[in-house]
Formats: structure tokens, C-alpha cells, sequence
């Protein structure tokens, strides 16, 4: 993770909705191949606690993958990752990569908050070589927008946008739901940063700057507020 | 009785509070009609307003009789009021604020002179359904003078076009138990089960709980409910696991316990394991002539007006009642400073309870076996009341004797609250020995309790709510104690009379106020042969008004089954169906999520000034200019394709991958060509038909390898047909792979002569030359250093390249194209040019060149169907409908004289005065000087016939069927 | 709402499904008369009682089947489709004795 201020428009690689996030005061910092929205708050103390209350931050730049097929949870099981046998459940990695079971014949693999593994890279590149039958790269990358909503709100604030009980004391972390959110398909992951309560959302990429402001609308009940990657990266240690 | 008096209660005898909502040290100032009054916090509109004096609120439907308050619980259309920004609103229930400024509705001129009050006048020419009879003769006469007189006079409020937006939202939530009603039966419910440990949600209409307690005197002295009513608010607040949300209505039942609970702007939807209904009972008017005037209240209303609001509501007053309800009000009138002037029991013996005994005690003169003929009407008020013998059924002793008074209570009876439980399944019958409908037949998980349940006695309602919460508890497998059991005594005999209807010769004896309906309405109604309720319902319009039958419904069923000869059980109420009561559209709509899709690109097509347009759910750019440009900027952007290069975002484009040892096979059976043989870096057109033949959705498929395709479809099809493919291979069980990527790959045309030029300063590790990558195929390479794959496709019949990059690269490919192509002077091009192009090349838009019948050999795409294959979807119907061919045919057409109006599409196509199609697509062609379209026209029809198109505006012309392609006949400009 | 347990899902409101009509088998395309095939394609059974039916949980995309019985609308038991379609299904190539 770079401290250097950085413009999207200077990388290939740009956040699927950077022209929102610019609006909201966003300040990106290079990461891998693209940036990231890095801070909303100049202060990372407030920003944190920010995030610890209810925040929204925008993960896409992040590195993720997605395998489908019948021998998908099999394959990735032989290159040593830990899954389990249920359905909508994620499991964390050692390198802390989290691995979401979304099906008997799929799976979806995010990378570690601190973008220090390479696991999604490495399993695209050997799955492009072997070509393991019945095993299939799904573009997550790019067909999936990414964000992270974090608080003690954030389970009331769901509330609002998703039929699913999302409550803290029915969701647990690892839990994931698929369902409807703001009236569109999303997979909601709630894996806890710390103390903290978080909820990973992907969906998909050309809604981006829908469902921000979807998001931001329902916060605002609860002074809920976008937030910064570097905030999360610090309540993720 | 109007003025400045004051009927605010300042004392009781017993010390007893005066107004349980009213805060006395509050003064708030408001105005009515344009006069101000002062009032209490914790009033409402009506209560403040007859604590002034202020009785008339409103003017009747039809009549335009005087009417105020009778219930005092937002039951009834009579009491509403205007206010700035809402209609409709309930004086009984909206509390006041300070400075608020409130209306009557429904008069014309003032709400105390309303100028159309004569209309009471006409009511012998207004009999039930007269407007089915009336009105239409002679012809045209309705459009022409009474439909703009009834539209004028139809509606109560008026609404506010300035109202600005307010926000509303929605919330879902979860418990284990909703209870409806915070009486004594609902909180009764909620506490037991709480105490079991269960997440209870108790729903309350009023601004407190308490229900009954609140303003009911159940025994002489009153002292036990006040105390219980404490105990039990007491323990509600203690439980942390109660949530009671006051001033919220659950408006509806809906299956498996799915609950709307409505409160200000928000709807709570709530699902709930379990649900008790402890909605009440509501009590029932008599029916007696002038029973509709301000004065007459439901001795319930009275109560209401005395102990939640500490009015006076009159000073004096005669009692009709049935029950002990009636001597329940006298002595809280009394104790409010009420003369009762007397108590006119229907009943011959009446039973000693201990309010009868007070009320004989306090010496209030008692008629018994009598009942009120005739309100007496004074100056928009009533000013006394004729009572008589009772003789029989409905009919009584033509001497009566005369009382004045300015207020008269009615308690004849009460009707459950039925509308949920009905609405979830219950049925409604009649017990005949009581008089009273009773609910039976609920589903699993719904309890009721309480006076819905049909118990009166305050133990047993106490009681059943207790019962109620245990055996919810029990399904929800928490659990204490044994099943509490309900005492023998009910409270439910005797506390309906059976008839407390009086037919008056001189009419005007209300059974439905909303509506203004009298006795004789629903006799006639029946009489005009409506005898089932439904249809007397529908005919006459009884509960169709406001109050949805909550105080007619009860009288309607018994005086129709009496006219039809039937029970009450049988004849029944209509029925219930949701809402419960008026909900806005505001909280209906909640946040309006539509959900809105972006190309990468998006915002570049704002910067260059596009109009955009919706596809579906995403947003494109239909040209770059503003609308008033419109025409010369598709012309533009389209000419600058022919002879240049331009630009196109084709992002939207729908994309699948398909995977798999069977891909190419599942390809030959989801669509009509040919794909096992397919070669690999070929793109091949793609057909897609359904099981009927009919043509759904086409694209390209482009073979990557043997086992991967990359396939496009249609913008606005792609999400059916991505379902689709998986619905068929459910059952296929083919070995392959499908995904859904359209939203992972940004993809843009560059097409024009010099779109080679252009895209060759970008891209060095493919050979773009013409030999090296022909027309119809596809390569992957990298463009501006971004990964991509190249597809050549003909849709705009130019050379042209469909490069599909990964969707957060495509802006960068845009802006790389954009800088390439400047020297050039490379274009913007948005959809509207892209359609006119393809249209000059005769290449069908699905869903737009066909439509639900179209088969491939109707629009000449016989070609990419191959009935050789063993099984392609739509392949046996296409096989039978070729049998039987279409009589219309997808023909090319032109108008060579310019002068002449562009037909739209939809525009019909005549042969005569036939019709035998219809123009599907049509423009004026830049390129070719001419207005090109494509029509179904008869299948006779050839190159050179005549065809003849009718315009909008109904003049026709003359089009020539020609050849298509229209531009490029030979193809030569794509195959560069 | 009535709430569909989806067999990947559990139990979810109906919103988020969208039927996909009788579960029927096809009839061998080249063994099926005119008036047969079209009877197949058109005419639905509008059976009152218990149905089997597809469903499709939109946000998923995933097909399964369920039991309803379409008087008393109660929801009967829903599974995978897998369970009713076990084989991969052939298509013949005789389109020549047509």
C-alpha cells in the first residue's frame, strides 16, 4: 500500500464509479495496477471511528476471482485452500485471503485486505495453464464492484435495503446471504473486522454508483459516512 | 352551541384525571376556517375544536348535510379536514400544532353555508344508483354538462400540487410475535409472552397503549381498570424484548404472517412466526331517523371526548343503549358536567349490574322497551329526540315524546375488527342468539383474543390474551406454565340488540354517513334485484366509502338478509381486502430504488454533451447534442461512420461465456445455425428462437477454442436468455459451463474507412491488415496496452472493430481511441446513428423488426436456420409453421420524394382498406438522400410493388418495396 | 408474501423467485404428430392441486423445483432440479426420416 496521492485517470485501471467517489471527497492512493480510495477524512483516528459507527467503503480496486464448475470447489481444494462443505459460508485463508462457498459448483476467492497475497493472480495463472476440466474462471474482477459497509449500525441499516435478517445476533460472520439489495442481486459476507462488525457486498460493476448512493442514503439515518481503505486496513490488523 | 363557549372539563368530582393526552399547561394556537382557536397539547383537530364549541367538520357526500365527530377514533369519512399538504386527513386522530391551519372539505362557499346543501332537497330524484340511470340521455349529454358538474362535486379533498417530496422509507424487521392492538387482551398477550422469553412487537393505532383502558368506565367506580391500566403499562415498559410502536397501523395481512405496519412517513414490513390479533371491536350506530347530525356520537366517541381529551361533548344529553355500555357513559358524563336528561334502554328487563345501580342511584330518568324515533335537528346541530315504544322488529309507537338535548349517545352493539382475520382466511359468521358475528377458520400461527375473539368481560379478555400468547409460545417452543383457560363468563350475551333499526316515513335514517345512504336505499337495492351483498354493495355503494363498511357492514347484512329471506350468516359481509385503512403512495414508493446501470464510459458521453436514453436499466448515449440538435446530430455522427471514423459504446451489449467439452453442442441447441464446425477465431451470427418458433434474441458467437465460446446477445434480452440457457441445460445435463459476463467487458465500435488507421497507431501485437484478419473474425490482442479481444462485425455495414477490454479498463480504452483518432477527427457516435446505420444495411433489431409472432422465414432469415440438426429449440414448430406460412413478409421499403413525412413505426400498412402489416423501423438516410424503413407487408409483395403506409395523422403514402441491403448492396465497405 | 425455502438459499421471500411454469416432459420431437407437438407447446394443464413446478432464484440464477399445491397455495417440499434430471438428455440425429 503506497502513501503517493494518485489521479484514476493516470491508471488503465480506474474504480468502477471514481467520479462519485471524487464528489465525496474521496483521496486515492496507487495500489497494484490502480487506486484506490484511499481516505475521506484527513484525520485516520476520526475516520476509524467513522468506520467502528457506521462506514462504506469501496474495495473494487482490490484483487478478487471467482471458479465455477463441478470440480471448482475440488480444484481449489487440491491447491492446498480450506473450504468447507457448506453452501453460502466463507472460510479465511492463512494468508488471509477469504474464500466464499456460493455453491456446490462455485466459489468466490478475495483477496486479503491488505492486498500483500498474490493468491488471486496465481490461481487465474495455473487455472489458464491446466485448463482442470470443469473448472472455470469467472471475471470477478470486473464483473463484480466491491465494497465494504462496517459498524455497530450496519445490520440495522441493511434493514432498510434487504429482506434477509441481516441482525448480528442471527448473521454470524462467515454467514453469507444472496439476495436482493435496493432492488438489485447482491452477495452480502459478513466477516468481522476485529471487534468490529463488517459486511463485504459484491455486485454488479455497472451498479456501482447506484448502490453508493443507495447505501449512503440508508446510512444517513445513523450519521453513517464513506470511509477510507486505509481505515479498514488499520481496524483490519 | 358554536362560539367561544367552552366544554373543556376543568374539574371532576372524583378527582380524576381530566384527559389523559391533554397536557393543560400546553396552549396551542391553530385555526379552522379561517378563525382561530387555542387548545391543549395532545389535542386533536376535533377535540380542540369542541372543547371551542366547534361541532360541524364536515359536509356529507351526496347531501351535503351538516356532520361531525361520532366515534372520535378514525373510523369515519365526516370528520375529515384539509390541511396545506394533505387531503383527507382525520380531525379525530390529527393532533393540533401550533400555528396549523385546517379546512373543511367538500362545500361550496363556507363549511357552515355550503351552497349545495339543497341537494338534500333532490334526495327523492337521487334514489340508490340513480347515476346508471340517469345522466346518459339525451346522447352526449354526459361528456357535455354533467360529467364536468360530478367531477366538480365528486371527491372530498383537494389535492396540493406544490406539496414538496417528503421522505419516505421502509424497514424490514423480525419477531416472533406481532400483537395487534394495545387494549387489555393485546398487552395481556404481549406480556406473557415476553415473559416467556419470546421478541414481541405490539402494534398500537392510538398515541398510547391501553386501548379501552384508556377511556372505558368498566365498573361504577372505575378505580380497578385505572389500576390494572397502570400495572399493565408498567410491566410493558419494564420488558426489554417488548418493542411498542404507538401511532402505527398494521394495514394489511399477508401470507405466511408478512405484516405492513405503518407509522408517519416509514412501513415497517415485518415478518412475524407469530401473530395475535387484538384488534377490538368497533361499536355500531343505530339507525333512526337523523341519527347522521353533529351531536350524535357512539357512546364509545363520548368517552373518548370525556377521558382522553377532557371535553364536554354537550350539555345535555339522552342515552340509547342495549348493553351496560350506555350506563358506563351516563356516569362519565355526569362526572364531565353532562346533564344526561335521560337513558332510553331498548330492553324491557334490564339486568342489574353495578352501573345500572349507579346510574338509578344518581336518579337519571331510565326509559325502558323504547328507543329514539327521530333526531331532532336544530341549527346544524341536533337540538332533541323523539323517543317511543318499540313494537317489534324495527318498528315502533307513532306518539313519542320529545327531550331536548344537544347530545344523544348510541350503544346497541358492537362488530369485531375483522378485516385482518378475514383478510388471512377467517370466515365471519352470525350467532343468531347473541346477535354478533363471531371469526372461526384462521390459519396456523394467527391467534385472536380479546373482543375480536368476542369476549366483553375484562377478566376474559384479559384472559384470552394470555391464552393467545401461550399457545403462540408454544409453537414458538417457549413456553410457560399451563394454558391459561378463559372464565365461563364471556360478557358477549346481551351485549348486541338484534334490530336497532327504525325505517322513518320522512327517510334520512343513515345506514351508511360516508356515503349517504338511507334505510330505504338498501331495501330498494335489493328490490332492483341485487340481493347478493356484492352486488348491493357494488350497486349502492355501501362501504365503498372511507369508513369501508366498519359502521355499516352490521346493519347491511341484517337489513339485505331480511329482504332476501336469508340468515345473516348466509347473506355475510363483503369482502376484506387490504389496506385497512388509506395509505399514501409516498410510503408505498418508500425510497424508490430503481436500480440504474452505468458503462464504464458513462461518464466521458456526459462530458461530450450526450443526450442519454434507458435501455432497460442501463444508460446510453442516444447522440451528443442537446435536443433541439437532435436530427442533425444523428445525421452527423452517422456520416461521419460512412466516410470517416467514429465511436460507438456498445458496453451494453449482452456477453456469455460458454465452456465446456459440450459448448459448441449446446450452441446448436440453444439457437438455429450451425455451430459444431465452427472454426476457431470465427464469429458466426447467432439466431435464437423459442420453443414456438419464435424469434427472441440474436448475436455473434465467436470460438476462442474448440470448447470456449464467447457469444453476444441483445442488449435488453441477454438476462432472459442468460436464464434461459441454464433452465434448458437443467434438464440437458450437458457438460457445460455458462456465465454471465456482460457487465465484466466494456466494448466499443470503432468503425468508419479509417477505423484501421486509427486502432493499427494502438495496437502492434495484431495484424489488422484486411488479409491477415478478413471480415467475421475475431482475435485477441492488446490495445493501448489494455488486454482485448477484437471481433469484426458488420452491424453498421462499415469496416469496423468491436474491441471488448475489461470493464475498469474501459474508460481508458475510450480516452486511448479518442487521443488516436483526433488526427483524424474521429467521432462520437451514440445509438440513434448506430440504428440508422444498421438499418441502411437491412439488419433486423429484435424486438423492434419482430414482434411476438415473428418466425426466421418471415424476415428473410431462413438462412441461419438449419433444419438438418437433430434438436435446436423451436425446431418441430418451425417445421409446422412453414407448413402453414405467415400471410405477411419483413420487406424493405423507400420514399424517394423528400418532401414527404417520415412515417413512424407502428405506422400500419394497407393493401386497400386492409391491413396487412406494419412499419417496424424507418428514417430519413443521410447517405442515401431518401426515407428507408422495413415493414411487414404481404408476402406477395416484391421489389418495385407499391405499398401504402398510413401516417400518424392519418393521411397515407406511398412507399416502393426495394432490395435490402439498402446501402452496400454487395458488402464491399465492411469486407475492408 | 409467502416465503419458498430454495433448496441453496433456505428459506426466502417469493420476491426474489420467478416461476417457470409445469415441470412437463418433452415428447420426442420426430415421433409427435402436428396437432400432438402443438398441444405440448400451448396447452397447459392448469392442474387444482399439487403441481411440480420450476423456480428460479433471480439473484442466484439457480433452478430448482418445487411441489405446490395450487388451492390451498401451501408450498409443499422444493428440490434440486438434479433430483428429477439425472441423465445427460440425446438428441437423435434423424431429422432424414421426416
Amino acid at each position: 500500500m503506497s502513501a503517493n496521492p494518485a489521479k484514476p485517470t493516470d491508471f488503465a485501471c480506474r474504480p468502477f464509479h471514481y467520479p462519485a467517489l471524487e464528489a465525496d471527497g474521496a483521496y486515492f492512493e496507487s495500489l497494484g495496477e490502480s487506486v484506490i480510495a484511499a481516505s475521506f477524512d484527513e484525520n485516520i483516528e476520526s475516520e476509524c471511528k467513522q468506520a467502528a459507527n457506521l462506514g462504506l467503503a469501496d474495495l473494487s480496486p482490490l484483487p478478487r476471482t471467482g471458479f465455477k464448475g463441478k470440480q471448482a470447489i475440488n480444484w481449489l481444494s487440491d491447491t492446498g485452500l480450506s473450504i468447507g462443505e457448506e453452501n453460502n459460508y466463507s472460510w479465511l485463508q492463512t494468508d488471509q485471503t477469504l474464500i466464499a462457498r456460493l455453491a456446490d459448483t462455485e466459489a468466490l476467492v478475495l483477496s486479503d485486505l491488505n492486498a500483500r497475497s498474490d493468491l488471486c493472480r496465481r490461481l487465474e495463472k495455473q487455472n489458464a495453464e491446466q485448463m482442470p476440466e470443469q473448472c472455470y474462471h469467472v471475471p470477478r474482477q470486473d464483473s463484480s464492484a466491491w465494497f465494504i459497509v462496517t459498524g455497530k449500525h450496519a445490520d440495522i441499516m441493511f434493514a432498510k435495503l434487504c429482506a434477509v435478517d441481516m441482525r448480528l445476533s442471527r448473521f454470524k460472520s462467515g454467514s453469507i446471504a444472496q439476495t436482493s439489495m435496493a432492488r438489485m442481486n447482491a452477495i452480502a459476507i459478513r466477516h468481522d473486522l476485529g471487534e468490529i462488525p463488517a459486511f463485504h457486498i459484491l455486485f454488479d460493476s455497472a451498479s456501482a454508483d447506484y448502490l453508493w448512493r443507495m447505501l449512503k442514503d440508508a446510512m444517513s439515518e445513523f450519521s453513517g459516512k464513506p470511509v477510507g481503505y486505509n481505515a479498514i486496513c488499520h481496524l483490519a490488523q | 352551541m358554536t362560539g367561544a363557549e367552552n366544554y373543556r372539563i376543568t374539574d371532576r368530582p372524583d378527582g380524576q384525571r381530566t384527559g389523559l393526552l391533554v397536557d393543560s399547561e400546553r396552549k396551542i394556537e391553530f385555526h379552522f376556517e379561517g378563525h382561530k382557536y387555542q387548545g391543549l397539547a395532545g389535542d386533536t383537530i376535533a377535540s380542540a375544536l369542541a372543547a371551542n364549541g366547534v361541532w360541524l367538520l364536515g359536509r356529507s357526500f351526496k347531501y351535503h348535510r351538516p356532520r361531525g365527530v361520532r366515534s372520535m377514533a378514525g373510523l369515519e369519512a365526516d370528520p375529515m379536514v384539509q390541511l396545506e399538504h394533505e387531503p383527507n386527513v382525520q380531525a379525530d386522530r390529527h393532533p393540533i400544532s401550533q400555528g396549523l391551519k385546517v379546512y373543511g372539505q367538500h362545500y361550496s362557499g363556507s363549511l357552515k353555508h355550503d351552497r349545495q346543501s339543497f341537494m338534500g332537497l333532490l334526495s327523492k330524484f337521487m334514489p340508490v344508483g340513480f347515476y346508471y340511470k340517469a345522466f346518459y340521455r339525451p346522447q352526449g349529454i354526459w361528456q357535455k354538462f354533467w360529467e364536468p358538474i360530478v367531477r366538480r362535486s365528486a371527491g372530498l379533498g383537494k389535492v396540493n400540487l406544490e406539496t414538496p417530496h417528503f421522505y419516505y422509507d421502509k424497514k424490514y424487521e423480525f419477531y416472533d410475535l406481532v400483537v395487534v392492538g394495545a387494549g387489555p387482551a393485546g398487552l395481556a398477550a404481549a406480556i406473557q409472552a415476553a415473559e416467556s422469553g419470546a421478541q414481541v412487537l405490539l402494534v398500537e393505532q392510538d398515541v398510547i397503549i391501553g386501548g379501552s383502558l384508556n377511556y372505558y368506565r368498566f365498573n361504577a367506580d372505575n378505580s380497578d381498570s385505572e389500576k390494572l391500566r397502570n400495572e399493565l403499562v408498567e410491566k410493558i415498559e419494564a420488558l426489554s424484548n417488548i418493542t411498542a410502536r404507538t401511532s402505527a397501523y398494521c394495514n394489511a395481512w399477508f401470507a405466511d404472517n408478512w405484516l405492513p405496519v405503518i407509522q408517519d412517513n416509514r412501513m415497517y414490513k415485518v415478518r412475524a412466526d407469530e401473530v395475535i390479533l387484538a384488534t377490538g371491536s368497533m361499536e355500531q350506530p343505530a339507525i333512526f331517523r337523523n341519527n347522521d347530525l353533529p351531536g350524535v356520537m357512539l357512546g364509545s366517541g363520548a368517552q373518548r371526548m370525556v377521558n382522553l381529551f377532557g371535553v364536554k361533548p354537550g350539555n345535555r344529553a339522552v342515552i340509547l343503549t342495549a348493553n351496560s355500555h350506555g350506563y358506563s357513559s351516563a356516569i362519565d358524563l355526569l362526572d364531565a358536567g353532562t346533564d344526561v336528561a335521560a337513558i332510553v334502554d331498548m330492553r324491557h328487563d334490564i339486568p342489574d349490574s353495578d352501573l345500572v345501580i349507579a346510574a338509578k342511584n344518581k336518579r337519571i330518568r331510565i326509559e325502558t322497551g323504547s328507543t329514539i324515533q327521530e333526531a331532532v335537528a336544530g341549527n346544524r346541530h341536533v337540538s332533541g329526540a323523539r323517543i317511543a315504544k318499540i313494537t317489534g322488529q324495527g318498528t315502533c309507537e307513532s306518539s313519542s315524546s320529545h327531550i331536548d338535548c344537544d347530545l344523544i349517545c348510541m350503544s346497541t352493539g358492537f362488530t369485531p375488527a375483522y378485516q385482518l382475520a378475514l383478510q388471512a382466511g377467517g370466515k365471519l359468521n352470525y350467532d343468531d342468539e347473541n346477535a354478533i358475528f363471531d371469526i372461526t377458520g384462521l390459519p396456523e400461527h394467527l391467534h385472536l383474543a380479546g373482543s375480536v375473539a368476542g369476549l366483553y368481560d375484562l377478566d376474559a379478555v384479559f384472559k384470552s390474551g394470555q391464552q393467545a400468547a401461550w399457545r403462540a409460545c408454544n409453537n414458538l417452543s417457549l413456553q410457560s406454565g399451563d394454558e391459561p383457560q378463559l372464565p365461563a363468563h364471556t360478557g358477549q350475551q346481551g351485549i348486541n340488540h338484534p334490530w336497532p333499526i327504525f325505517p322513518h316515513e320522512k327517510s334520512k335514517e343513515f345506514v351508511d354517513l360516508d356515503e349517504d345512504l338511507h334505510y330505504s336505499d338498501i331495501v330498494n337495492a335489493c328490490a332492483d334485484g341485487y340481493a347478493e351483498l356484492e352486488l348491493v354493495k357494488r350497486y349502492s355503494t355501501v362501504g365503498m366509502g372511507p369508513s369501508q363498511g366498519r359502521h355499516s357492514a352490521l346493519a347491511t347484512a341484517r337489513i339485505v338478509s331480511r329482504e332476501t329471506n336469508r340468515s345473516v350468516s348466509e347473506t355475510g359481509v363483503t369482502t376484506a381486502r387490504p389496506p385497512l385503512a388509506a395509505e399514501k403512495l409516498g410510503v408505498l414508493a418508500g425510497r424508490s430504488f430503481e436500480p440504474e446501470r452505468f458503462t464504464a464510459i458513462h461518464h466521458r458521453h456526459i462530458e461530450a454533451g450526450a443526450t442519454m436514453m434507458n435501455v432497460g436499466l442501463w444508460w446510453r448515449p442516444a447522440y451528443y447534442g442537446r435536443s433541439e440538435e437532435r436530427e442533425q446530430c444523428i445525421s452527423n455522427e452517422a456520416m461521419a461512420i460512412r466516410n470517416n471514423v467514429g465511436l460507438i459504446d456498445v458496453s451494453t451489449l449482452g456477453k456469455i461465456q460458454i465452456r465446456g467439452q459440450d459448448a459448441a453442442e449446446f450452441l446448436n441447441r440453444m439457437y438455429t445455425f450451425a455451430y459444431l464446425k465452427q472454426p476457431t477465431g470465427r464469429a458466426r451470427y447467432l439466431l435464437m428462437t423459442n420453443d414456438a418458433g419464435t424469434i427472441i434474441d440474436d448475436g455473434v458467437a465467436v470460438r476462442i477454442t474448440d470448447n470456449n465460446f464467447y457469444i453476444t446477445a441483445t442488449t435488453g434480452g441477454v438476462d432472459n436468455v442468460y436464464r434461459s440457457m441454464l433452465w434448458w441445460n437443467a434438464q440437458w445435463r450437458l457438460d457445460v459451463d455458462i456465465t454471465n459476463v456482460t457487465a465484466a467487458y466494456a466494448g466499443v465500435n470503432i468503425a468508419g474507412p479509417n477505423s484501421r488507421t486509427v486502432l493499427e497507431k494502438l495496437c502492434q501485437d495484431v495484424d489488422l491488415s484486411a488479409e491477415a484478419f478478413p471480415g467475421n473474425e475475431a482475435r485477441i490482442g492488446t490495445v493501448a496496452g489494455i488486454p482485448a479481444q477484437l471481433i469484426r462485425v458488420a452491424f453498421v455495414g462499415e469496416l469496423g472493430y468491436e474491441v471488448h477490454v475489461p470493464a475498469s479498463q474501459g474508460e481508458a480504452l475510450w480516452d486511448a481511441l479518442i487521443e488516436a483518432g483526433e488526427e483524424y477527427d474521429i467521432k462520437l457516435v451514440g445509438v440513434e446513428a448506430q440504428r440508422n446505420l444498421r438499418l441502411e444495411k437491412g439488419h433486423i433489431i429484435v424486438g423492434q423488426d419482430t414482434d411476438a409472432m415473428t418466425y426466421p422465414e418471415e424476415c428473410g432469415m431462413g438462412w441461419a436456420v438449419k433444419y438438418n440438426k437433430p434438436f435446436f429449440v423451436g425446431k418441430r414448430s418451425l417445421e409446422i409453421r412453414n407448413k402453414h406460412p405467415s400471410r405477411r413478409r419483413l420487406v424493405g421499403f423507400e420514399i424517394k420524394d423528400k418532401s414527404e413525412e417520415v412515417p413512424q413505426e407502428s405506422n400500419i400498412v394497407l393493401h386497400g382498406n386492409v391491413v396487412t402489416g406494419h412499419v417496424t423501423s424507418v428514417a430519413r438516410s443521410p447517405t442515401l438522400e431518401k426515407i428507408i424503413g422495413m415493414a411487414y407487408a404481404r408476402t406477395e409483395n416484391e421489389p418495385g410493388d407499391r405499398i401504402t403506409i398510413k401516417l400518424s395523422n392519418g393521411q397515407t403514402v406511398n412507399a416502393d418495396v426495394i432490395e435490402m441491403p439498402f446501402y452496400d448492396p454487395e458488402n464491399k465497405r465492411q469486407e475492408m | 408474501m409467502k416465503i419458498m425455502h430454495c433448496p441453496l438459499n433456505g428459506p426466502r421471500n417469493i420476491s426474489e423467485f420467478a416461476p417457470g411454469g409445469e415441470v412437463t416432459r418433452m415428447p420426442e420431437p420426430s415421433l409427435t404428430s402436428d396437432e400432438a407437438w402443438a398441444d405440448y407447446i400451448w396447452m397447459h394443464n392448469n392442474h387444482a392441486g399439487v403441481v411440480t413446478e420450476w423456480w428460479c432464484h433471480v439473484p442466484t440464477s439457480y433452478w430448482f423445483i418445487a411441489e405446490r399445491n395450487t388451492i390451498t397455495d401451501e408450498i409443499i417440499r422444493t428440490y434440486p432440479a438434479s433430483q428429477l434430471y439425472t441423465e445427460r438428455m440425446n438428441f437423435e440425429q434423424n431429422a432424414e426420416n421426416k
